[in-house]
Order: C-alpha cells, then structure tokens, then sequence
C-alpha cells in the first residue's frame, strides 16, 4: 500500500490511494493521508482508483480526514472508485458523507464549482 | 513470528479446500495472519466479489473482537475457518468472548452527512449487507459466526 501526493499549482491537494488498504495498508499510509490531507486545510481530491481493497478501518481514515477538512471549510472529493470498492464505499454510505466522481476531471470541476 | 495456517486440505475437484489458522487478539498477529487468507484465496483462485468480501468479514469481525477484549482477555484466540467450494466461499469465525451476535450491532444511517457519521461503526454493518448469508450460533459458551459469499 502507498500514497503518491500530485504537487499542483492550483490550491488543490490531489492524493492517490494504490493498493489494499487492509490492517497492514492503512497502517503503512494513515499518518501520511492525514498529513497530506487534513492538515494541509486545502480542498483535496483522492484518487481511489488504484484502491484493491478497503474495509471499515480505511473508510474511517476517510471520514476523519473529510470532517477536519470540513471543519476548515474545505472539501474532498473521491474520485475513481470502481468495482468492489466502490460497492463497499456505497454500501457503507461513503458516498452520502463525502462526493464521489468518476475521475479527477469531475473531481476538479466539483472543486470550482463549490 | 508468522502464524502457519493450522491446518490446509487440498481437495479432489469439486471439493472444498478448507484453511484454518488460530491467532491471538492482537492486531500485529491478524495482520500477517490476513496476508495468509489472501494468499490462500488466491492459490484457490477465488477472485473479485467472493474475495474481497470474505477478506472483509473476517477483517471487520476480528478486528471488531480485538478492540472489544479488554487488555486482561488478550491471550485469548479467535479461530477463523475458510472452506472454498466452485460455488461459493465459507467464512466462520469462533471465539470464546462473551455472547456476541452481529444481528444486534447498532444499525448505520448511511444517509447521514458527513459532519454526523463518526469514523467507527461501520464493519458490522458491511458484514450484514455484502454476504449472501450470515448466521449466528452459540456453542459450548463460544461464539461461531459464519458466513457465505457467492463466487458467481
């Protein structure tokens, strides 16, 4: 499991979310995803679309991360959930809670349009 | 150490390939325990939907039973059991914690915003919906949960 962080030019933090975030996963990126996202304060889009496998503990991840930014004003946006994990994202009601989008272009546009 | 699994059988075709592996209440030792479950769903070629969620049952169900142990009940163990068959994918998970059926977990309102939901609470409710089937028993004052995933 890892997280590559895009550097951008536009206020953005855009943060991918590669592999199985499992016990293992989430405990090898949990720090780093807070870092990069809710302590930044900025809007932020993750990209969920290299995720194989998340559970509760991820979603948790998310959640907690989504509130801070909240809290600051700020928004994230997933984008590219597919599959699996986009079927247990909706089932547990990610997707009420935090938007989700195709890709990072709908991503982007959600962004600007807040 | 990497706990073995207890025991594997690697059936005649169209029987069930069946795994078990005993692990302690503690999340380092789940944690490499979990990396065996995959490996041994994938040396059965079970894939996509029936994969992740059997994966899943048994991540929310013991790592729920690991926060809910309290420190002095540690040296306990959970026993979780798969059995693989062409059609479907057997989870069971044992433990001899106090009475617990996932049937009476509080219910999640997946409607909630996002300032409302809290960043817990959500396994058992993962673990209802996504199995085809899910039963509770229990046995000789143990808890025996098992549950189903098609694999079509």
């Amino acid at each position: 499991m890892h997280l590559d962080v895009t550097e951008r030019d536009d206020g953005i933090v855009q943060v991918a979310l590669v592999g199985r975030l499992d016990i293992t996963g989430l405990h090898e990126v949990d720090m780093k995803f807070h870092g990069a996202t809710a302590a930044q304060a900025s809007p932020s889009i993750v990209d969920v679309s290299g995720l194989e496998y998340i559970a509760s503990l991820g979603m948790g991840m998310l959640i907690s991360c989504a509130q801070a930014l909240q809290r600051r004003g700020k928004p994230m946006v997933l984008a590219g959930a597919s599959g699996d994990v986009e079927s247990a994202l909706k089932t547990a009601g990610i997707d009420q809670a935090i938007p989700m989008v195709d890709d990072v272009s709908a991503a982007e546009q959600l962004i600007a349009q807040a | 150490m990497t706990p073995e699994p207890t025991s594997t059988r690697t059936p005649p075709r169209d029987m069930a390939a069946e795994a078990s592996w005993t692990v302690g209440l503690d999340v380092r030792a789940f944690a490499s325990v979990e990396q065996q479950i995959t490996g041994f769903l994938d040396s059965e070629g079970v894939e996509g939907r029936a994969a992740f969620v059997s994966q899943m049952v048994i991540e929310e169900v013991v790592r729920n039973l690991i926060e809910h142990t309290p420190p002095y009940a540690k040296d306990e163990e959970v026993v979780v059991e798969l059995s693989v068959t062409p059609e479907a994918v057997t989870v069971a998970v044992e433990d001899s914690r106090p009475p617990f059926d996932p049937s009476d977990a509080p219910q999640l309102d997946t409607e909630a915003p996002l300032e409302e939901r809290r960043a817990g609470g959500m396994g058992m409710h993962l673990v209802r919906t996504m199995t085809d089937t899910l039963s509770y028993q229990r046995v000789d004052d143990r808890n025996r949960l098992v549950a189903t995933v098609a694999r079509t």
